[in-house]
């Protein structure tokens, strides 16, 4: 054997197998991390993608149904500015005689301010419905919904000459939700019953809205004294492209649903024996969603 | 011109639309009279007066055209101002069709509602005068006998006493006794003028 001094075995020279397979393995895991963050980056991607193109088409609906309420919106803020133009002409009529009454002044101008709020508000739910954007999950009342979407309508129901009658539960129907999505849901059914009723001439026209607990749930339904839905048609109204309106682009109720399912909710619909089709949804609340 | 004749009744379903609108109707020197509904307003009837009636297109219940509809049908002489918080063309033109005088668009000026309310009681006034008028006349004609009222049918057409003798059966000289007799109760001195009077009173020349 013959031994060299000073030259020992390199660490390459005693080592290389194990370094080169150390490496390899290295590679390869660098490479797989890799590969999962480009797949799980695409899928996020893809995700999104997929969310936004569902809110435009949503955004798209909302303006939709918007655009089928436009008399009524017009009609809703006309009024109060027609009073407040009165009312401002009236009172420089006063403050033009001799003797002021300033008591009737006064009236006037708090009968101005609340006009204008109103038709404020008016325009105010408009926008948060036609606007379009991230949704905000918050706690909110079921009742508090029914209330904005029928403001919304009311003008619509004196056009076509609608009573409305309302089953509100007496105690607040809390939820967690996108307040703006779940208007979007009861706008458009109220909408579709609103429609199917048009079409009744001789019967009373009567749209009624109730609220409810439901265990650990809550309940909103509206009902019309429309025709109905057709029993053969009754399990496919919430299907994409399903429409029985002429004009109709079949999206609204397949909306409603996947918005309603999103929130661990149920929507469906059924018809009344008596008068009319019954849509209803339901959302989970209880009392822990309180603080 | 006293109080009584610048009357405005207002009919709109919005309490702060009735409220704004008294408000400056009385200011502007009317007297004003406001109903919530349609039927209120059937319910408290008016009386042939220089008047006009302000009044929302879109009600519940009875709505605007159904009112005027219901008007209609009872002659009073009391014309038409539509209000409307949304005019479409073919309401619009309905109502005037079935003689609204004035269709406003809410909101809508002072001038424009006080010029509308000017009209309506110009041609409120003129078909009151019309309608005393024919009145007066009918109350003419209900003195004649029904012979008097066969003469008065023929002298209409311009027939001659000659011809109209002939028609009826009677003697040109009785026909002529009926003729002044006609002609002294409808207190007219020509046939020109009994024509002119007769149509006031509804009565047509064929």
């Amino acid at each position: 054997m013959i031994d060299v001094p000073g030259s020992p075995l390199s660490f390459w020279q005693q080592h290389l197998t194990l370094a080169v397979l150390t490496g390899g393995v290295f590679l390869l895991q660098s490479g797989l991390i890799i590969a999962l963050v480009v797949q799980n980056r695409r899928r996020r991607w893809a995700e999104r993608e997929a969310r936004q193109r569902r809110e435009e088409l949503s955004h798209m609906t909302r303006v939709a149904t918007m655009g089928e309420l436009t008399a009524s919106l017009a009609h809703e803020i006309n009024q109060p500015l027609a009073a407040i133009l009165s009312n401002a002409q009236a009172a420089q009529r006063l403050l033009a005689l001799e003797e002021k009454d300033w008591g009737e002044i006064g009236e006037i101008l708090a009968d101005i301010a609340a006009d204008d709020l109103r038709a404020g508000e008016v325009i105010r739910r408009m926008r948060t419905l036609l606007r379009k954007g991230e949704s905000y999950p918050t706690v909110l009342d079921m009742n508090d919904l029914v209330a904005e979407v029928l403001g919304l309508v009311r003008g619509e129901m004196i056009l076509h000459n609608i009573s409305l009658s309302l089953e509100l539960s007496s105690d607040p129907l809390l939820t967690h939700g996108d307040r703006i999505q779940l208007q979007q849901v009861l706008l458009n059914l109220v909408v579709n019953a609103l429609d199917a009723m048009k079409e009744t001439s001789g019967r009373s026209r009567k749209l009624i809205v109730r609220t409810q607990a439901a265990g650990r749930s809550g309940e909103v339904s509206v009902q019309d004294s429309g025709a109905g839905v057709p029993a053969d048609k009754l399990e496919y109204v919430f299907e994409p492209f399903f429409t029985t309106k002429p004009h109709g682009l079949g999206l609204g109720l397949s909306i409603c649903r996947s918005i309603i399912q999103a929130h661990g909710g149920h929507i469906g619909c059924r018809n009344d024996p008596n008068r009319g089709a019954i849509f209803w949804f339901t959302l989970p609340s209880g009392e822990d969603l309180k603080e | 011109m006293n109080v009584l004749e610048r009357k405005v009744f207002v009919v709109d379903d919005e309490l702060s639309v009735r409220k704004s609108l008294s408000r400056l109707l009385k200011a502007a020197g009317f007297h004003v009279e406001t109903f919530a509904s349609a039927s209120d307003f059937l319910k408290h009837g008016v009386e042939p007066s220089v008047s006009c009636l302000v009044l929302d297109m879109q009600m519940p219940e009875l709505n605007g055209l159904e009112l005027q509809a219901a008007l209609g049908e009872t002659d009073r002489c009391l014309p038409i101002i539509f209000i409307t918080g949304h005019g479409d063309i073919p309401t619009s033109v309905r109502a005037m069709k079935a003689g609204a005088t004035d269709f406003l668009a809410k909101p809508f000026h002072e001038k424009d509602l006080l010029d509308a309310i000017e009209r309506a009681h110009q041609r409120s006034r003129q078909e009151l005068r019309e309608k005393a008028e024919a009145d007066e006349v009918r109350l003419r004609l209900a003195t004649l006998t029904s012979r008097e009222h066969e003469v008065l049918l023929q002298v209409l057409t311009g027939q001659l006493n000659k011809q109209i003798a002939g028609t009826l059966g009677a003697s040109e000289k009785t026909i002529k006794v009926h003729r002044g007799r006609v002609m002294h109760k409808m207190q007219v001195q020509s046939v020109a003028d009994l024509v002119r009077l007769c149509e006031k009173a509804g009565i047509r020349v064929s």
